[in-house]
């Protein structure tokens, strides 16, 4: 065979080796972009939400546009000012009816995000332990920390796609189709609530599914473990909540969510014996049992290959 | 026949002991393991409250817990893997280069994976009733019927026989099967099959219940009728319908793999 | 294409979407044992898997044995496959597999029983034979999977790369094995890298490159149909000059270089059309001079060096 060089293919590095200042954004860019080619998944799943929250637009430009049949309460008043007052309550009563929407739609795209993050987060952990990368991870100059927090990113990014964005838009769309601006005017801390709720829910079910993703041995199982710890939390939660003590109706990870969702946007829960603290305390401690059990499986992904 | 019964008789032998070695096997007992935990927090939380056990709670268990939870993922874990696990492992070339017929490779490993998952459910549903069966029955009515507690058996082995059925015709058919499994069972047998009209009847849940319940319909008071949107089949017709759900299952599934070729990665 | 032949393709292709991995190859194998070598993505595996009825062509037909092998129970009883892949039931001791798939195969528990050990025996893998896989060496493993092809005397034998994860002495085992195979009249059909290997166990060779026949037959034929690429003889001696003075005269000589070596002697590189008739004369100048010829190499008949030719 005869002997070749290609030295012009091959440039050498001329450059300067650096860490980076943030060591698990290179994680988080990587991780996101490896997801992102799942093109078929994020389409069926994405799509829905899409549409939702074109509806939602749509149904919230209908509100705006819509009649409200206010009764006039002050007789004593002169013919304009009780026309000034119907502009008024027909205002209030139109925002107050587009806030309900933006909650309700909260609850709707929260259950949502819990389906596409499980999703795209499921095999996350697992399928690096599988496929033995941590190995390959563990040998750069990262420390767990970053490595948590990168694979934390990617599904952040996923949970806030599905609620965060659908929500914020829906928002800026009260704001546009409401007269003279009044929904941010009058109602401007509904987009501070929505984007609580957002950030809360997206902390949540990233933690679930990193942590079920922690435990399990192939993408499939930690979706098992997530979804059947959810619809199984639900009847459980039930039969202690009816039997032995309302509050206990706060062990179901959806009850939660709708509670949450009421507490975040200043409502009262619907469930009797729901209260915002018992939703709190319980989606704190999911939270944090979460974390730890990702700690400990993350630890140990060093010392077992 | 002779050499699909003997080829599947031998595949049936060679992997039902094997089956308890996989993780697979971990979590499925996990996962019958999970509703006596749950029962026993619920009869522990029930005494703790001096309260009675009341016949809804069984109900609650064994209808939405058991038999429309458990006993589908218990089956999924363990059979979706039946011809998933060997592809997966490209440990079919052996299988395949064998003078038998290959449908013989679906049947004898479904069978060794039925066999412990109808075992499993019998034990957890056993543990669930006695943890459960405290209180008498819905007021007015008779004292568990005779012969009701162990129909709850039945049917949860049943159910697992079926689902097995199904699910490792899904792994022979699909690539995918666990992920196919989980929408099944939470999309359109949680979500669809639970709607009012006959829905219900293209889902392999509502023969299950019907086996159940037909018999003693207001059994668990108010949560059977608010779980029956359709009529209820009469248990005997129930149980030719997923007699021929199995067996449809399995042909179809027998039919498509014999035909099928499969690229293994190198 | 006779019908004596063990195998027989014809126009046979196999694409795996946009990928070729076999396209239009004809031939016949008589039978014997023979070698299949190719460079990787040559097709040599799907070439295989073809053979049993693993996969099924894209286009065209092949048969083995005279049968079409996809699907076909009683050709499995007279064929044994080896695979590439390194895959076994980990869990399972190397004498539970084999004897599993001898029961798949229809033979009675006390026979498979004999045929498994027999077979392990052959492989040296009595001592851990009971011993579950997954703590099998490569090696090992290896062993395990040429003793599942062999234990139920398949008439055809068709291995996939069988030397892979053997040490020397290892893969001397196998050559063993498989000369003794063909000996009693087994077919063997493998693939290899190893090609000084291949050329010690066997003249027959099918060379396949992108999917294509490229070359088959007895090597030295093979070789001497590549007229573009003269023969090299190598040619150590002490009056190096005066010999290539007197080669590059006659006509089967095509050049001659002369190269110095640094030692006692000079090497001289011959580029020949017909070797056969320059030995002759070599013999003949040799016999007439002393030019102190130390050395004599034919330097590219061997199958490494027609693999180049034909892949280059």
């Amino acid at each position: 065979m005869r002997a070749e060089t290609h030295l012009e293919v091959y440039r050498p590095f001329q450059g300067k080796l650096r860490a980076h200042g943030f060591r698990a954004w290179p994680l988080f860019t990587t991780g996101l972009r490896t997801a992102l080619k799942q093109r078929k998944s994020l389409f069926i799943l994405y799509l829905p939400a899409l549409v939702a929250t074109a509806i939602m637009c749509f149904v919230v430009w209908f509100k705006f546009m819509g009649e409200a049949a206010v009764k006039a309460e002050r007789d004593s008043m002169s013919p304009q000012e009780q026309l000034g007052m119907l502009v008024y309550q027909a205002q209030a009563e139109n925002l107050i009816g587009v806030v309900s929407l933006i909650l309700n739609f909260a609850k709707f795209m929260g259950g949502f995000a819990l389906l596409a993050v499980s999703w795209f987060a499921s095999g996350l952990l697992c399928e690096d332990r599988k496929a033995g990368a941590h190995q390959l991870y563990f040998a750069r100059p990262i420390t767990r920390l970053d490595y948590v927090l990168g694979k934390f990113l990617v599904a952040a990014s996923f949970a806030l796609m599905a609620v965060f964005v659908p929500l914020i838009a829906t928002c800026f769309a009260a704001t546009v189709f409401s007269p003279e601006w009044s929904f941010v005017t009058k109602e401007w801390d509904v987009f501070l609530r929505a984007i609580g709720f957002s950030l809360v829910w997206t902390v949540v079910v990233s933690s679930l599914a990193l942590a079920a993703s922690s435990l399990a041995s192939r993408k499939s199982f930690a979706l098992l473990g997530i979804f059947g710890f959810v619809m199984l939390s639900v009847p459980f939660a039930g039969i202690l909540g009816q039997f032995v003590d309302r509050r206990l109706f706060s062990l179901a990870l959806l009850i939660d969510l709708d509670a949450l969702a009421q507490a975040i946007f200043g409502r009262p829960t619907e469930i009797e014996g729901v209260t915002a603290a018992n939703a709190w305390g319980f989606i704190t401690a999911l939270t944090a049992g979460c974390w730890a059990v990702i700690w400990w499986r993350v630890r140990r992904l060093e010392v077992v290959a | 026949m002779n050499e699909l019964a003997r080829a599947a008789w031998i595949l049936f032998q060679a992997h039902l002991w094997r089956i308890f070695r996989t993780r697979r096997a971990l979590v499925a007992i996990g996962l019958t393991g999970l509703p006596v935990v749950l029962a026993g927090i619920v009869r522990l939380a029930l005494r703790f409250h001096d309260e009675e056990l009341p016949p809804e709670v069984l109900g609650t268990f064994v209808q939405l817990i058991l038999i429309q939870t458990i006993v589908p993922l218990v089956s999924l874990v363990m059979a979706s893997a039946v011809v998933a696990e060997e592809i997966e492992d490209r440990t079919i070339t052996y299988l395949f280069t064998r003078p038998m017929p290959r449908a013989a490779i679906l049947v004898g490993r479904w069978l060794a994976a039925a066999l412990p998952i109808a075992v499993l459910l019998c034990l957890s549903a056993l543990t669930v009733v006695q943890l459960l069966r405290g209180a008498e029955p819905a007021e007015g009515t008779e004292p568990w019927p005779a012969g009701f507690l162990a129909r709850i058996l039945v049917t949860a082995m049943l159910g697992g026989v079926v689902y097995s059925g199904l699910f490792a015709a899904l792994g022979a058919l699909v690539k995918r099967p666990m992920l196919i499994g989980l929408g099944y069972t939470f999309v359109y047998e949680g979500f669809l099959g639970n709607l009012p009209g006959s829905n219900q009847k293209g889902t392999v849940v509502y023969y299950l219940r019907s086996f159940l319940l037909e018999p003693h319909p207001d059994l668990f008071g108010e949560l059977s009728q608010e779980l029956f949107q359709t009529e209820p089949m009469q248990p005997g017709a129930a149980l030719v319908r997923l007699a021929l759900i199995l067996g449809a299952a399995l042909v179809l599934a027998s039919w498509r793999f014999t035909r099928r070729e499969y690229v293994l990665a190198a | 294409m006779t019908s004596a032949s063990v195998l027989q393709c014809h126009e046979l292709g196999r694409y795996y979407g946009q990928v070729v991995g076999l396209n239009e190859l004809t031939t016949e194998l008589p039978g014997g044992i023979v070698g299949l070598v190719g460079p990787n993505g040559a097709g040599k595996s799907t070439l295989l898997r073809l053979i049993v009825g693993e996969i099924q062509p894209s286009r065209g037909w092949i048969k083995v044995l005279g049968e079409t092998p996809f699907g076909n129970r009683e050709l499995y009883r007279q064929l044994g496959f080896c695979p590439q892949q390194d895959a076994l039931y980990e869990d399972l001791t190397g004498y539970e597999i084999v004897r599993l798939l001898l029961r798949l195969g229809g033979f009675s528990p006390r026979e498979s029983k004999e045929r498994a050990e027999r077979a392990l025996e052959r492989l040296s893998l009595t001592a851990r034979m009971h011993h579950r896989v997954r703590t099998y060496s490569k090696g090992m493993r290896q062993r395990v999977r040429i003793a599942q092809s062999i234990a139920h005397d398949p008439q055809f034998l068709v291995l996939d790369e069988p030397m892979t994860g053997l040490d020397p002495l290892g893969r001397r085992e196998i050559l063993d094995l498989l000369r003794t195979q063909g000996q009693n009249g087994t077919h063997v059909l493998f693939s290899s890298h190893i090609l000084y290997e291949v050329e010690h166990l066997t003249a027959e060779i099918l060379l396949i490159h992108r999917g294509r026949l490229l070359a088959k037959g007895r090597l030295p034929e093979v070789r001497a149909l590549l007229s573009k690429h003269p023969r090299r003889v190598e040619i150590g001696a002490r009056r190096a000059r005066e010999l290539a003075r007197a080669l590059i005269g006659l006509e089967e000589v095509v050049s001659v270089k002369v190269g110095r070596t640094g030692e006692a002697d000079d090497r001289l590189s011959v580029e020949t059309r017909a070797v056969g008739p320059f030995f002759q004369r070599l013999n003949g100048i040799a016999a007439g001079e002393r030019f102190g010829i130390t050395a004599l190499q034919s330097a590219d008949a061997s199958l490494e060096a027609v693999f180049d030719y034909l892949i280059a």
